[in-house]
Formats: C-alpha cells, sequence, structure tokens
C-alpha cells in the first residue's frame, strides 16, 4: 500500500517539476505562441549559474535569483534581438531557437564538463518528511506545492489583473491592444522574459532532484513541450493536470512496465494529439 | 484579344536538344564525373566525409518529400533514418541476412512506419504536426532505448560485421563507390515520383487542399503516400550510414537528427530538388572544416541556424533563383527601352472586394 | 418523381450558436441556371459548402443527380459530376497554369495515378491540357506560374478548369467578384455560352449578372430562403427588396 503511495507521489513530484518548466513555455507558448526550443537550454543556464556560484560559496537564494535573473535577461535579448522579427512564423522560430540552445548548450559543455552536476537542495528542505510509516523527500513534496502554487499565481494574475489582462488582450488581436494603448512590444518582452525565468528558476531546483548535463536540456524540453500542448495551448490548469497525468504514466510505466517506458508515455501523447490536437483543455484548433 | 502561342507538339524533344537542355545535361555530366573521381583526390579520412554527404544528402532529399513538396512540417524523420539503421544492426548480428535482403527489409519498415505517421497526422497541421511527428519519433525511439535485449539499448550495437558486402566495396573508396550508386539511383527514383502525377498530386495538396479535393483527389490518401515514400527512402540512407559507421545506437533515432534534416532542407532551399541536398553537403562541410580549428562545432552550427532563420528562409537555392530572375529582368528592361511587358504579368488585380462574408 | 441535377432537402447548418443555414432547400432540375442572392451573411458560401460536400450538414439531404450524396465527401461528389470555384480564388498558385490543368484532367483518368513518368508525358493529359488553355484563351500564358496571372484571368482559370472535367452540375461562387468591368462582361459571355447540358448555381453580388444569367433565383436572407422564382419575379418581390433596401437603412 505504502509503494503505491510512494510511487504516486513521486510520480506527482515529477510531474510538478514538470509544470515547473512548463510553467514559462505555457506563457511563451501557450499564450504568445512564439515557439522557443531554446527553453530547456535557460533551463540549464538557471541550474548550472546557481551551481556554480553556490559551490563557490554565495548564498542559496542569492544564486538562485541570479540565476533566474541572467535567464530572464538572456530570454529578452533574443526576443528582442532575434524573434520579435519573426513572429507568426513557426519554422525559422524553431531553427532559431534551436541555434540558441546549441549555442548556450555547447558553451556550457565548454565550460563545466560533460559530467552532471547539480545545485543543491534548498536549504531548510533537505530530509525527510515522516507521517506515521511513510517516508517521502520533503523537498518533492514542497515541489508538489509550489506547482499548485504557481499554477493559482500565474492563472490568477492572467485573469484577475490589470497587467494580466494587458497580456491576453496582446496576445488575442495584436492591433486592438495597440490601438488602445498597450504597448504591445514590451508586453511581449517581459512577457518572454517571465517565461525563460521560470525556465532558469525550474532548473535550479530540478537540478536539485534529477541533476543537470549539457544534454539535459533537451530531454527536459521534449516533455515540457509535451505537458503544455497535452494541457492545450493558453491553459495554465490545463498545463499543471496533464503535467501530473505525464508524471504519474512515467512513473508507473516504469514501474509496470519498464521495457516499454518510454514508449508508451510518448505513443499515449501522440494518440492523444492525433484525435484532440488541442489537448485537453485547449481551444479549438482551426486548420 | 491575346495572342495564344501555339506550342508544337514536338515542343517536348525540342527542349532537350535547346540551350538549356544541353547546359543542364552537361553540367550533371561533369558533376558525375567529378562524383566518380572523388575517392583518387583525396585521403581515407575525406572519402569517409564525402560519403556521408551522399547519404546525408539522400536523406535530405527523402525528407523534402513531405515538407518543400508536401507541405507537412515534420520533426520525426529521425524514426525512418534509425529504423533504416536498426534493421541493418540486427539482421546482420543476429541472422547475417545478406545486404540486399536488409535493405529491402529497411525499406519495408521504413515506409510502413512512416504510413503510420501519416494516418495519425492526418487532422493536424503547422505546429500541432511539428509535435505530433516529433512524440512519434521519440516513442519509437523509446522502443530503441529500452528494447535493451533487441537494439543493445543505450549502447546500441557495436561491431556490424560488414562481410555480407562484396569485400571491394565493404569500406573506403568502395565503399564510397557504392554510396555514390544507390544515392544516385535512389535521388533518380525520387526525382522521377516527385515530377509524376502522383508527386505533382501531391504538390497539389500543399497548394490548395481545398481545391484537389474538390477536384476528386483523396487529399489524406496522397499525404499518407508522401510520408511512405520519404519514409522508404530515408529508411536507405539510415541503412548506409550503418553499414558506413559499423554500429548503430539511440544516436541514429535522436531528435537532433529530425532537427538538422530540417535545417538541411530550409538552408538549401525547400522548393527546389537539389537544395535540401545542397544543404546536407554544405553543413557536413561546415562542419568538417570548422572542426579542424574549434571543438566548439556545435556553436558553429548554432550561429549557422540562427543565420539560416533570419537571413536565408527560402534557403540557397532559393536566393540563388531570385538573383538569377532580379538580373533577367534588370537585363531584359535594359535590352527593350520602354518595352511593353510581357503578356499576362501581374497587373494589380481591379480590386479584391472587402465584402467576402455570404 | 422528378429527378433534380442537385438538391438540398431542409439543409440546417449550425456552428455552435450560431445558425448559418435554417431548414433550407434547394432543387434545381437539369440544364436549369440557378441564381443565388441575399444580403452579406445570408449563407449562401454556407449553403454551397454542404452542397459541394465541404461540410457536413447538422440536419437535412443533399442529393447530386438522383443520388443521395449527403454522407460523401467532396471528391467522391467530384467525381459523380460536380465541379465548383471558390469565393477567394483557390488555385495551386506555385504551380504553371498548364499543370493545373494537367492535374484537373490527371484525376478523370487512372493517370493520377502514375508515380514514375513526368506529369506532362502521360498519355494526351499535354494535348489535352493545351485544348482548354486554347479553349478558354489562356494558352499563352501556359507556362506562368497561376500567382503570376492578373486576378481576372485567375478566375477565368477557375472556371476553364471547372468545365474540363466535363461535370454536370457547376457551382460559380460570386464568378464575377473582384473583377473590372470589363472582365466581368467577358466572364458573363463565357457562363451564358455553357451548354445547356451542365446545371449551373451561381451566387452572385451582381444583380444584373444574376438575373441576365439566370432562370430562377433564390434569395435567402439571415439563412432561410425567402423568397424563389423567375427574375422578373423575384425583383419586384417585396421581402426580396426589404430583405437588401432594409439592410441599408440599418446601416
Amino acid at each position: 500500500m505504502l509503494t503505491w503511495l510512494t510511487h504516486s507521489v513521486n510520480g506527482l513530484a515529477y510531474g510538478s517539476l514538470l509544470f515547473l518548466v512548463a510553467s514559462g513555455l505555457t506563457i511563451t507558448f501557450g499564450l504568445m505562441r512564439t515557439v522557443n526550443l531554446a527553453h530547456g537550454a535557460f533551463y540549464l543556464l538557471g541550474g548550472y549559474l546557481a551551481y556554480d556560484l553556490t559551490t563557490n560559496g554565495t548564498d542559496y537564494w542569492l544564486a538562485l535569483l541570479a540565476g533566474v535573473l541572467a535567464a530572464a535577461t538572456g530570454g529578452m535579448v533574443v526576443e528582442r534581438a532575434f524573434l520579435h522579427r519573426l513572429a507568426g512564423s513557426e519554422l525559422p522560430q524553431i531553427v532559431l531557437t534551436l541555434g540558441v540552445a546549441y549555442i548556450i548548450g555547447d558553451q556550457i559543455l565548454a565550460n563545466y564538463g560533460g559530467d552532471p552536476v547539480a545545485p543543491p537542495t534548498p536549504p531548510g528542505l533537505e530530509g525527510p518528511v515522516t507521517i506515521g510509516d511513510w517516508v517521502f523527500p520533503k523537498f518533492r513534496l514542497v515541489m508538489i506545492g509550489v506547482a499548485i502554487a504557481l499554477a493559482a499565481v500565474v492563472g490568477a494574475l492572467l485573469k484577475y489583473t490589470p497587467t494580466g489582462a494587458k497580456v491576453r488582450a496582446a496576445v488575442d488581436d495584436e492591433e486592438i491592444a495597440r490601438a488602445v494603448g498597450i504597448r504591445v512590444p514590451l508586453v511581449f518582452l517581459l512577457v518572454f522574459g517571465c517565461g525563460t525565468g521560470l525556465a532558469a528558476f525550474a532548473g535550479v531546483w530540478g537540478g536539485a532532484f534529477t541533476s543537470l548535463a549539457p544534454d539535459s536540456g533537451f530531454e527536459v524540453l521534449l516533455l515540457a513541450l509535451i505537458v503544455v500542448v497535452v494541457g492545450g495551448l493558453g491553459s495554465i490548469g490545463g498545463a499543471l493536470l496533464a503535467a501530473f497525468l505525464v508524471g504519474l504514466v512515467d512513473q508507473y510505466g516504469k514501474v509496470w512496465f519498464p521495457e516499454w517506458a518510454l514508449f508508451t508515455l510518448y505513443a499515449s501523447v501522440a494518440a492523444l494529439l492525433a484525435v484532440r490536437p488541442r489537448g485537453l483543455f485547449g481551444k479549438a484548433v482551426f486548420r | 484579344m491575346s495572342v495564344a502561342e501555339k506550342k508544337p507538339a514536338g515542343a517536348a524533344k525540342d527542349r532537350v536538344l535547346s540551350r538549356r537542355g544541353i547546359t543542364v545535361t552537361g553540367g550533371f555530366a561533369v558533376a558525375a564525373v567529378l562524383l566518380v573521381l572523388v575517392p583518387s583526390f583525396t585521403d581515407s579520412f575525406y572519402t569517409f566525409v564525402a560519403t556521408r554527404m551522399l547519404l546525408l544528402g539522400l536523406f535530405a532529399t527523402a525528407y523534402n518529400t513531405v515538407f518543400g513538396f508536401g507541405g507537412m512540417s515534420s520533426l520525426g524523420h529521425a524514426a525512418f533514418f534509425g529504423i533504416g539503421g536498426y534493421t541493418v544492426g540486427i539482421a546482420v548480428t543476429r541472422w547475417d541476412w545478406p545486404p540486399l535482403v536488409v535493405l529491402a527489409a529497411a525499406v519495408v519498415l521504413g515506409a510502413a512506419v512512416a504510413a503510420v505517421f501519416g494516418v495519425m497526422c492526418l487532422r493536424v497541421r503547422g505546429i500541432y504536426l511539428l509535435l505530433l511527428t516529433l512524440a512519434l519519433a521519440q516513442a519509437i525511439a523509446g522502443l530503441a532505448f529500452y528494447q535493451t535485449e533487441w537494439t543493445g539499448g543505450d549502447n546500441g550495437i557495436p561491431n556490424i560485421p560488414r562481410d555480407g558486402l562484396p569485400s571491394s566495396v565493404r569500406e573506403g573508396d568502395g565503399y564510397y563507390m557504392l554510396t555514390l550508386v544507390v544515392v544516385a539511383v535512389c535521388v533518380a527514383l525520387l526525382w522521377m515520383y516527385q515530377r509524376s502525377p502522383l508527386g505533382m498530386s501531391v504538390v497539389g495538396v500543399r497548394e490548395s487542399e481545398a481545391r484537389m479535393s474538390a477536384t476528386g483527389y483523396r487529399t489524406g490518401r496522397l499525404r499518407v503516400v508522401a510520408f511512405t515514400v520519404s519514409g522508404a527512402f530515408s529508411a536507405v540512407a539510415g541503412v548506409l550510414e550503418v553499414y558506413l559507421q559499423g554500429s548503430v545506437s539511440t544516436a541514429n533515432m535522436s531528435w537532433l537528427i529530425s532537427a538538422d534534416v530540417l535545417v538541411f532542407a530550409i538552408l538549401g532551399g525547400a522548393r527546389h530538388f537539389l537544395g535540401p541536398f545542397l544543404g546536407a553537403v554544405l553543413v557536413t562541410g561546415l562542419e568538417v572544416w570548422v572542426s579542424t580549428y574549434t571543438d566548439r562545432w556545435t556553436t558553429v552550427l548554432g550561429i549557422v541556424y540562427i543565420a539560416t532563420a533570419l537571413f536565408l528562409a527560402d534557403g540557397v537555392l532559393g536566393r540563388a533563383g531570385w538573383a538569377v530572375r532580379t538580373t533577367k529582368s534588370w537585363w531584359e528592361k535594359k535590352s527593350s527601352p520602354g518595352g511593353a511587358a510581357p503578356p499576362g504579368a501581374a497587373a494589380d488585380p481591379a480590386g479584391v472586394p472587402a465584402e467576402v462574408r455570404a | 418523381m422528378t429527378e433534380y441535377a442537385i438538391a438540398g432537402e431542409n439543409l440546417t447548418m449550425q456552428f455552435g450558436a450560431f445558425r448559418a443555414n435554417d431548414d433550407v432547400t434547394l432543387k434545381v432540375p437539369a440544364g436549369e441556371r440557378r441564381a443565388l442572392i441575399g444580403p452579406n451573411g445570408a449563407g449562401k458560401s454556407t449553403l454551397f459548402n454542404l452542397l459541394a460536400g465541404q461540410l457536413r450538414p447538422t440536419e437535412g439531404t443533399v442529393s447530386l443527380l438522383g443520388r443521395n450524396v449527403t454522407r460523401l465527401p467532396a471528391h467522391r461528389r467530384a467525381r459523380l459530376g460536380l465541379a465548383r470555384t471558390f469565393q477567394l480564388t483557390d488555385l495551386l498558385d506555385e504551380l504553371s497554369v498548364r499543370q493545373n490543368v494537367e492535374l484537373t484532367l490527371a484525376a478523370q483518368t487512372g493517370a493520377h495515378r502514375v508515380f514514375w513518368r513526368p506529369l506532362g508525358s502521360v498519355g494526351r493529359l499535354a494535348a489535352q491540357a493545351m485544348e482548354v488553355l486554347e479553349e478558354w484563351d489562356l494558352a499563352a500564358f501556359a507556362d506562368r506560374a497561376v500567382r503570376e496571372l492578373a486576378y481576372g484571368q485567375q478566375r477565368v482559370l477557375e472556371i476553364a478548369l471547372a468545365m474540363s472535367r466535363e461535370p454536370q452540375v457547376l457551382l460559380l461562387d460570386e464568378p464575377t467578384a473582384g473583377l473590372s468591368p470589363a472582365d466581368a462582361h467577358r466572364l458573363t459571355s463565357l457562363v451564358a455560352a455553357l451548354p445547356r447540358t451542365i446545371t449551373v448555381v451561381m451566387i452572385e453580388h451582381d444583380m444584373e449578372v444574376a438575373f441576365t444569367l439566370s432562370d430562377q433565383v433564390s434569395v435567402l436572407q439571415q439563412g432561410r430562403v425567402i423568397a424563389e422564382g423567375t427574375p422578373d419575379e423575384v425583383s419586384t418581390d417585396n421581402r426580396v427588396l426589404e430583405a437588401y433596401l432594409g439592410e441599408a437603412a440599418d446601416a
């Protein structure tokens, strides 16, 4: 009985990590419809920077902040310099952001080598939690809570605040938004920065969970993309739900049929997308 | 009324003997001779590189059947490439199949899996198509990863014997010639397919699905056909790669390969039959050259990707074609001052209706 | 029971909360020229999409040459003898004029299954295509890409393509839209000259064209047929006048 609990909570914890990674992507891809395949690279950037700083004695939370800010700035530079010119054209965006990802990944490889590294677990969150007979790492439980809280906060920001309204307006109809005085380029710039910043945050915590290596950026990116699309573009709640589902399927897949693990996961996702491209909660897709 | 220029029925034959026909045939002859002579001029390393350029060129051309000509953006072609490779690995190390049988099996498997991809992708377009093909390819890669008993898992299948091949073409210069022949035949087949009614009707679906179905074409079936052809020839490229390298692993199915072939096609020019081939040659050549100076080839590749996205959306051949056309019309304007515009030139239409609701 | 060339019975098309066609019945006997008119948003193009198979009705049936085709997709109906043009010209823009015709012709014969010889060299496709182009005065542009043609010529090409399939029923969606008066006049003569073996249904905004070309007129407003009759009858029908003038008065 307790094993099932452990498996399930592990699955939810992994799903939470996926949501943390995907949260930035739900904003840039789900909302802005900008394809950013460098998302995984910003994840790595945040994680490696935090690792570097904490190894050299910086306070954990400062290092985390530095990582997030670096990624946010990097993201905004990419958006301003390159991406905004390619608005609406997915293929060039894909190619461009892949290029950015390759560069970041390779530079990380050059500076830190190919062996896995891990930023530390956040101070205060180390160690286990004991509930009766059941023991579980505290960090992972907290991660689940953080994912839910993040989803709630971002969703609320978008739905109930004037800033959120401006963002939704800019995304829905750029021309009208401009006509009403919303500074659309600035909105997109800041939103993109938030997206990459969130990726970095996920990198620092995810790195503590599963450790980091130069090519783990792409694995993480793939899963995040899937979470966003399965959940439905534009739906934060959908992404959270999808992330939990993916986490659970992945966990139980590995437990029940390890030889089919990845296949089951991706085949299920493919089947869903083939039949229902809009995912769980997305708006209907028009050809 | 406009003057109808009557084209006599024998025009087709005349075209081959025309100046343009001779230039094109001549060009191909020269290229063929050069390609055959490559090994005599280069050492074994560069022959190896040239062999890879050929097979990657085939892969890119096969990919473009679906991408540039079919109008469907796929990020899943690594699956077919990898299937070709694993067919070699498994069939040779387990059952010692001769190469022709291996090739046939790879083609059938590649085509079959591609057909499945095509069917599943019928309802999706654009970014969703990219993601769906990616997910499908990852599912296949997942099999390669975890069915360790068959595939060797992450380590793959090393030391694949090439005894099945005749000794003269087993490696080095001989293998290069074998690859050259196989690639030439496949590219020729793809060329014939592309210009045939079947191939052209797929292009038609790219241009306007509504028009094609209103004309009586089964557009869904055509999309699946495009995938099937593409998968079959991609698998051939995968076979060539593994006989060349002597081993196969999950790297042969990595989605980075799918990304690479996409960029080959865009960089070389996706609307031109030989564009992707050129893209493959350029990038591979660049990699070899850059790697002599630095370990940071991946960074350079990233820069190439960025430059392509920003400046080369229609590819090298596209830009070249544009340059030729611009020069031609500039030349025409110079030679006929105040001359009449050629018939049917796109004069501005007399206002497209604003009201389109009915 | 009379067999109609094309008929829609009790057709309703619902898009979410919006009812584009409401219980529409349209029956066109063989050889007739029918014009479909009505103010903007009346549901005319939707009706065409239902008749031709681009859309499946929420309710109702469609029959083509006596056969119930409600469940048949567009390409099947095309093969049964139906041809249509689109409101916004929808041609294979990057291909040449000649290739557009060849592909259209190839659909009729087994030629479209050939996968080893070039399109132009299969059977008599090339010769037949040139015949079609000469018939419609487009031979000079045979090797130009369609997107290089002037809009008026593209419209003519669309009709040429539809006619090259020797259809029994032809649906023309606003054939003269966007054309200069000279081009519109030319197109009207072309349509008028079509043989009576073909049934023609056309959506038209240009009243003169609609009334000149048609035997019968059906008037749609807000998804419903509000009047039907000869051009004379319809042009003096109060309901029709109200539908158009009423709209103008509100605007």
